[in-house]
């Protein structure tokens, strides 16, 4: 792929909505099936983003679609496992979407700081 | 082994996965269920009932948020991908566009008609409580005898189903005021008429009970159609006057665009308004009825309960006045729905004309079923493809379901456009039927069953070609394309496709041709007079300004003498009505007839007496019209002035009926229950007044000697009438330069008129027809080019093995022949069963016409035969070596 993955991932921002971006996020620290993802993303946002199995599998479907994340072959031992269950992992190209995502966020965040959007300069 | 029950939670979330398109189901759907499982169990243990809810809500919210995105994006892509296949076959892409444009367009054009017309509800708020009241002479065959004041009186203080009763009579006046004397069409009404209908004035008022007062100041209303036409549509009218019998009028109000019924109106005013329904002799007359009665049902009330409420009062009356209600009139009294009074003269055509429609649209899907199973044959491979790629099954369906959908979405909107563009010509055509012609455009009704229309289109054609992809998916990998099972089948398809369009256009040319049999037997009916070079024309004349008999019938001897002076006239009369006049036929020929009496012939009470038409005439009129005396004399000057009239003559039907056997001249008869009696002087030939498909009945001519103010002027000229119109004009307003002069029509032009209707009706199902036989030879043709080529190897082998070119031509012919013989076979069988639909519309010729049924197989077999040639012909010019070589 001669494109750099900034070009790229500027294209596909326009598609990432942000539930696409938290279950992206939730795959970040290793891989998943899909109810591990949704109570993933519900403990990190404190219960504020709630999917539930009817949108979480069309965001998966799209990502999937995307090549952002991909099935995983890897499967834990027998007995902690359920064969309906299917892994999910983020792929490079998905990682570099999300970094992007996330540098995209920082940088409106700076822009929102200079302005003193927040009044004073929130202490760290 | 039993497998466990499945819980009812997951029944529910079964089927609520079902709306998710199938691809999506059988990819994720079991893990769904088991994330979903194990929400439940999570939330059981940790917030029980309200938790297991919450979840719930959450989850089919969630589902049917993801639906519709995923049904659109299978759509998108399934949409851009028959785009792609159909700019890959223009060609087919085209066909088929237009072949289910044409269906659609028809059945869209003859849809808004019928949506307009019979099945929108009349215009008027609770209009199906409207109902027409009619009096009738049952005995005497009077289907409408009208209603007298004292009439209209009695049932409007004695029922007791009716929430409000009123009245209307037709009356022509004269306006003045603006530009040349205009003879007005005006209604006169209750005043609570149009409180009756609940109409609201477009500008100013309606009637008020102070404007039927007598001696209240004379207002007007107009209607619509003559605000728009003659006043351009004027804002200010409201307030302007008018000078009509002598009194100035006031435009108090214009009313929306409505129904013209009973009559076509262009004015409106109160009873109290017309000289001749607040005259002595009409208030004070029990028989003088010539007013037609319209009310409104109590709500829950039917109309039989209404009638057997009138039937009572008519009871009632006719023991308190035996002299009004003879045993021999047979007085009865009957209400029907407005909407139905209507509608039916236009409900069997437009019925016929909807069925030949959709016929139209049937044979154009079979036709477009059938490209599509042609060009099936060369998809077949790419299918097996992407089914082999993973595909699912249902996934292919609904991709060809979408490539189906979008031709006849654009057959739609093309035919949406045809139909938009014929709208006008089917206003017209559909005035003359019914009232409610104006009512007719494209509405939202009307792009829902195109848009319907479309969807059945494709749904049919679809499926076709779906069902026989399905059949063939697996077999074509395995077999290749020339799968030979699957393209037997294909072809039987193919072949019953053709079959059916034939038999579906055999159907409707039989239609189209009874009906232009039955056109041209109308047409060549003798209407019993030489139509041509006769001009004809309504004259009008103040009857304020001419108050006596005497004066009138004066004033109408010199306008004759003056007209009959004019260079290029042959002769002049003046009558009643002329044959074949339009105002006379929409009137029926019931507005003209009557009982009368026979010298010396008894009749006991309970017998209905003989009943006859009566045209008042001038001198002349025979001569003027042609009409030839078959005995005695025409009317001499003498007859003409005499107080009464003491002659008359008398058509060959009645002397037919009534005097079969005897010399009818010198007989007395009497049309007013033997007060006068009048002799016959003469017997002319019959001629056709209301129709040329209507019966001749029989009719009495009587002398000019009432004076009438409105009659019509019958003019034969050397040459072309037409050019004489002004000039005849012009020698009316020299006698009487008030006198208003119209409806200026040729004898021939009534003929023709006379026959518009079924004219109109048989060209639409012409045109049908010729839609049919055209899409279907076609497609005969189109089936037999795709069964040669894929028979080219048999071909080259038979021509190989000796056979002769002119052998393989008729081989190929004689298979079309095969098909369309099949098809007309079929087609007699469904045509035969077009005798209850087409009964009523015909003349002169029965449903099962051998001619016509022949004619019609001859011009399908011929066509088919025609269409099947070329493709016969390339099928005898095969090379055997290239065909064996290619191989």
């Amino acid at each position: 792929m001669a494109r750099s993955s900034e070009e790229s991932a500027a294209e596909h921002q326009a598609v990432l909505s942000p539930a696409m971006f938290h279950v992206l996020l939730a795959l970040a620290d290793g891989e998943k099936h899909g109810y591990a993802i949704l109570k993933e993303v519900k403990r990190r946002t404190g219960g504020k983003v709630q999917l539930s199995a009817g949108t979480l599998y069309g965001i998966i479907k799209r990502l999937n679609g995307e090549d952002w994340i991909a099935e995983s072959n890897n499967r834990p031992a027998a007995g902690l496992d359920d064969e309906r269950r299917r892994y999910y992992r983020l792929t490079e190209f998905g990682r570099r979407i999300a970094v992007a995502e996330a540098r995209r966020m920082e940088e409106l965040l700076a822009m929102a700081r200079n302005k003193k959007l927040f009044g004073k300069p929130e202490l760290a | 082994m039993n497998s466990p029950p499945v819980p009812v939670s997951k029944k529910i979330f079964r089927s609520l996965l079902r709306i998710l398109p199938a691809d999506f189901q059988s990819d994720y759907g079991r893990e769904m269920e088991h994330t979903f499982e194990e929400q439940s169990r999570d939330a059981r243990e940790r917030g029980g009932l309200a938790s297991v809810a919450k979840l719930w809500w959450e989850t089919i919210h969630g589902i049917f948020q993801t639906a519709p995105r995923e049904h659109w994006e299978i759509l998108k892509q399934d949409m851009s991908y028959a785009g792609r296949m159909m700019r890959k076959n223009p060609g087919f892409t085209l066909m088929a566009t237009v072949i289910l444009a044409l269906g659609i367009g028809a059945n869209t054009a003859i849809f808004s008609v019928v949506h307009a017309v019979l099945l929108r509800p009349l215009p008027y708020p609770n209009g199906q409580q409207l109902v027409f009241i009619r009096q009738q002479g049952k005995k005497q065959g009077l289907d409408d005898i009208g209603f007298s004041v004292h009439e209209i009186q009695d049932y409007r203080e004695q029922n007791q189903t009716l929430a409000g009763l009123v009245e209307y009579h037709a009356m022509s006046f004269i306006l003045f005021g603006h530009g040349d004397p205009d003879r007005v069409r005006s209604a006169v009404v209750s005043a609570n008429y149009f409180d009756l209908f609940q109409v609201k004035p477009l500008l100013g008022r309606t009637f008020v009970p102070d404007d039927d007062k007598l001696g209240a100041p004379p207002v007007l209303l107009l209607s619509y159609e003559y605000w728009k036409n003659k006043f351009g549509s004027d804002p200010e009218i409201v307030g302007k006057t008018f000078e009509m019998n002598d009194k100035v009028h006031t435009v108090v109000g214009v009313l929306p665009l409505l129904p013209q019924y009973p009559t076509e109106t262009d004015v409106y005013m109160p009873t109290s308004a017309c000289p001749f329904r607040s005259s002595k002799t009409t208030m004070e007359n029990r028989d003088a009825r010539m007013m037609e009665v319209l009310g409104r049902l109590r709500p829950g009330i039917s109309v039989a309960q209404a009638n057997a409420d009138f039937s009572t009062i008519a009871g009632r009356l006719k023991s308190e006045y035996p002299k009004s209600y003879t045993d021999n009139l047979g007085y009865a009294i009957k209400s029907t729905p407005l909407q139905e009074e209507l509608i039916h003269d236009a409900r069997p055509t437009l019925l016929m004309l909807f069925a030949a429609a959709a016929f139209v649209l049937l044979i154009a899907c079979a036709n477009v079923a059938n490209l599509t199973l042609a060009r099936m044959s060369r998809r077949e491979r790419e299918l097996a493809v992407r089914t082999a790629l993973g595909a699912g099954r249902s996934r292919l369906l609904r991709q060809l379901f979408t490539e189906s959908f979008l031709i006849a979405l654009m057959g739609g909107l093309l035919g949406l456009t045809l139909a938009y563009s014929s709208l006008r010509l089917l206003t017209d055509f559909a005035a003359r039927l019914t009232p409610r012609a104006h009512e007719i455009r494209i509405d939202g009704h009307v792009l829902a069953f195109t848009l319907l229309a479309a969807l059945c289109t494709s749904i049919l054609f679809g499926t076709l070609s779906a069902v026989l992809t399905r059949a063939n998916l697996s077999s074509s990998l395995k077999e290749g394309s020339s799968g030979a099972g699957a393209g037997r089948f294909k072809n039987r398809v193919g072949s019953a496709l053709i079959v059916s369009q034939i038999a579906f256009s055999f159907i409707l040319l039989i239609g189209a041709g009874l009906m232009l049999r039955s056109l041209i037997k109308i047409q060549q009916v003798s209407p019993g007079f030489v139509p041509e070079h006769v001009l004809a024309m309504r004259t009008t004349f103040s009857f304020t300004k001419y108050a006596d008999k005497e004066q009138v019938v004066e004033l109408i001897k010199k306008v004759v003498t003056r007209v009959r002076s004019e260079p290029g006239v042959v002769s002049a009369s003046v009558a009643g009505l002329y044959p074949l006049e339009p105002e006379a036929i929409s009137a029926g020929a019931s507005a003209f007839s009557g009982p009368f009496m026979i010298e010396g012939r008894q009749i006991s009470p309970a017998e209905a007496p003989p009943v006859g038409n009566q045209v008042v005439i001038s001198n002349d009129y025979f001569r003027t019209l042609g009409i030839p005396l078959l005995r005695g004399r025409e009317f001499a000057d003498t007859d003409d002035g005499g107080k009464e009239r003491q002659v008359v003559i008398i058509n060959d039907a009645m002397k037919r009926q009534f005097w079969p056997q005897e010399d009818p001249i010198g007989k007395r008869v009497s049309g007013d229950n033997g007060r006068t009696w009048v002799s016959i002087v003469g017997v002319v030939g019959d001629v056709r007044e209301f129709g040329l498909d209507h019966p001749v009945t029989p009719e009495f001519y009587v002398p000019q000697t009432e004076g009438s103010s409105s009659s019509a002027l019958i003019v034969r000229t050397i040459a072309d009438p037409q050019a004489m119109a002004i000039a005849i004009t012009r020698a009316v307003h020299q006698v009487d330069s008030q006198a208003a002069v119209t409806h200026l029509l040729t004898l021939e032009q009534a003929r023709s008129e006379s026959v518009a209707s079924p004219r109109v009706t048989a060209s639409l199902l012409a045109i049908f027809a010729a839609l049919a036989l055209l899409i279907a030879a076609a497609g005969i043709g189109g089936i037999m080019a795709l069964t040669v080529s894929q028979r080219v190897r048999e071909i080259g082998i038979r021509l190989a093995l000796g056979a002769r070119p002119s052998s393989i031509l008729w081989m190929v012919l004689s298979q079309g022949l095969l098909l369309a013989s099949l098809g007309v076979g079929i087609g007699i069988l469904g045509a035969l069963g077009l005798k209850t639909l087409l009964k009523s519309l015909l003349f002169g010729v029965t449903p099962r016409d051998p001619v016509t049924f022949g004619g019609v197989a001859f011009v399908l077999v011929a066509s088919a035969m025609i269409a099947t040639y070329l493709p016969a012909r390339r099928a005898a010019a095969v090379d055997p070596i290239i065909a064996l070589r290619t191989e």
